[in-house]
């Protein structure tokens, strides 16, 4: 098989990882093109003491949640790719933190594992 | 493997580029250095839409240095300067500034060496005879507290400030350990994090002065867009997952990392401290560019999540992709897929792979910005001209 048939079936075969393939010409991406079929994480967590965390792609209800040091965590409601996902049981009136810093503040309580954007918090400035 | 080499300059500084600079001191006689740009292709051959027509004390300031700075920018070994004569920024004005820089310049003026091909034809000559002479100048290592490196950003999307920017905070915090200094600025989004940045500065100082920028451009933007300031952060900006313009804002300096803010310089101004630096420049991201630039960058590095092509004359940009269908429809652009944390890629393995490119690029590997010429200089102005 030709390296370049190979990479963009992506086949998830080890063996191929060594393989250049001649239209990227280097290695590094193939192996994270490779990883892609067994990816686990479809959540970032942006900084240790963030309370929300990033979807990477869309999440269905019910879909488990992952990341590096996160189990039991489930999507409750559907959740678009690059916004916020509740990490923990958030009360109305605590701060929202991302990036590790405050970047809202919480009106309604949130759920563990429920979507977190303008309807369930407020900006400290700006208000609308 | 981490070893970096760079051409030494005379007062102390260091360039990863050793570049012959043919600058206009005005927008007039750009064609005169279209001109030599086609006899000479090595040599980098900026032209620019400033030099006349603005007056006011701020204007002057910005105009001097920036077209001083770019002569002064480690990465320039020599120039030539191509004026007509009668501008504000004529060459006898700026000669003063750049003298210092003990860089073999050469000077031209339309108005008094013969009219346009006249000086096009000198040009050509003394920028032949620099290059012969800057090109004997062999590289030597380099420590990493002579580096200066930028973080800039444009072209911006929802995942600009949750992969791109992100990898390039860790690659700052990186650098500043190592003892490099790397500046940011955009001054306008950082709207809304005056208290974070604040809290982060060196001392009081700092913080009050980083509390003065931020005040200000928030004002202005109110000033300039009334009611519309609140589209700062934008229904577009709302559907990409960011709630509130804190959070926008965090996104965006996140690419300057986690670390201590040493000083807050003024736009093209050189910096005297080390580590993590604040420019009060603009948003706009080819006039922020010049900025940083003028402040004596080496290297930047430049998130996208939409995708733009722009580099910056003698100074190599590292382009970072947000997501990778902009990285895969742009890849003659782009030299990183930050898009492949979404994928699977740890920030760890992204980090390595691009402190790694960077020390490539350092040693004179080109970016992709730079080997297809993608040079852009536009700088910021006040007033309108009169």
């Amino acid at each position: 098989m030709e390296p370049q048939e190979f990479h963009h079936r992506e086949p998830g075969e080890n063996y191929y990882i060594k393989t250049l393939c001649p239209p990227c010409l280097d290695f590094a991406n193939i192996k994270w093109r490779l990883r892609r079929k067994g990816m686990t994480n479809n959540i970032l967590i942006v900084h240790p003491r963030d309370n929300v965390a990033v979807a990477l792609r869309p999440l269905t209800a019910g879909e488990k949640a992952t990341a590096k040091g996160i189990e039991g965590l489930t999507a409750l409601q559907e959740i678009p790719a690059s916004h916020k996902i509740a990490l923990k049981d958030i009360p109305a009136g605590e701060e929202i933190i991302k990036y590790g810093e405050v970047v809202a503040v919480c009106t309604r309580d949130i759920k563990k594992g429920q979507w977190v954007h303008t309807h369930n918090l407020e900006s400290k400035r700006w208000r609308k | 493997m981490n070893e970096i080499s760079g051409y030494e300059r005379k007062n102390g500084n260091f360039g990863i580029r050793n570049h012959l600079l043919i600058l206009p001191t005005v927008s007039c006689v750009n064609g005169v250095i279209n001109r030599i740009s086609h006899e000479v292709p090595e040599a980098v051959c900026v032209t620019h839409a400033h030099g006349c027509g603005r007056g006011g004390p701020r204007d002057l300031k910005i105009l001097f240095r920036i077209l001083s700075g770019l002569v002064h920018n480690p990465n320039v070994g020599g120039a030539v300067l191509i004026g007509l004569g009668c501008e504000v920024s004529n060459t006898k004005n700026l000669l003063p500034l750049i003298k210092e820089s003990a860089k073999p310049i050469e000077i031209f003026n339309v108005q008094q060496d013969g009219g346009s091909l006249e000086t096009a034809k000198k040009g050509i000559a003394a920028a032949r005879r620099i290059i012969s002479e800057i090109n004997n100048q062999q590289r030597v290592t380099l420590s990493w507290d002579k580096l200066l490196v930028s973080m800039e950003c444009g072209g911006s999307d929802a995942m600009s400030g949750v992969t791109a920017n992100v990898a390039m905070g860790a690659v700052s915090d990186w650098l500043v350990e190592k003892g490099a200094t790397v500046i940011f600025g955009e001054n306008t989004e950082m709207i809304g994090t005056a208290h974070v940045l604040a809290r982060r500065a060196k001392n009081e100082q700092v913080a009050r002065h980083i509390e003065q920028m931020i005040d200000r451009a928030e004002k202005l933007t109110k000033d300039i867009m009334g009611d519309l300031a609140s589209l700062v952060i934008s229904p577009g900006n709302m559907d990409g997952g960011m709630s509130t313009i804190a959070e926008k804002s965090m996104g965006c300096i996140f690419k300057g990392g986690t670390t201590t803010i040493n000083q807050v310089i003024d736009y093209g101004e050189i910096p005297t401290e080390k580590g993590l630096i604040l420019q009060d420049g603009p948003g706009y991201d080819g006039d922020s560019m010049a900025g940083l630039a003028a402040s004596g960058s080496q290297l930047m590095f430049f998130s996208t999540g939409r995708g733009t092509p722009a580099g910056f004359p003698a100074i190599p940009v590292i382009k970072v992709a947000s997501n990778t269908r902009t990285y895969e429809a742009m890849r003659d652009d782009m030299d990183v897929n930050a898009g492949s944390l979404v994928e699977g890629r740890s920030l760890a393995e992204l980090r390595t792979e691009m402190i790694d490119l960077m020390i490539r690029v350092i040693n004179g590997e080109k970016t992709k910005a730079e080997a297809n010429a993608m040079d852009v200089l536009t700088f910021m102005t006040v007033h309108p001209p009169f």
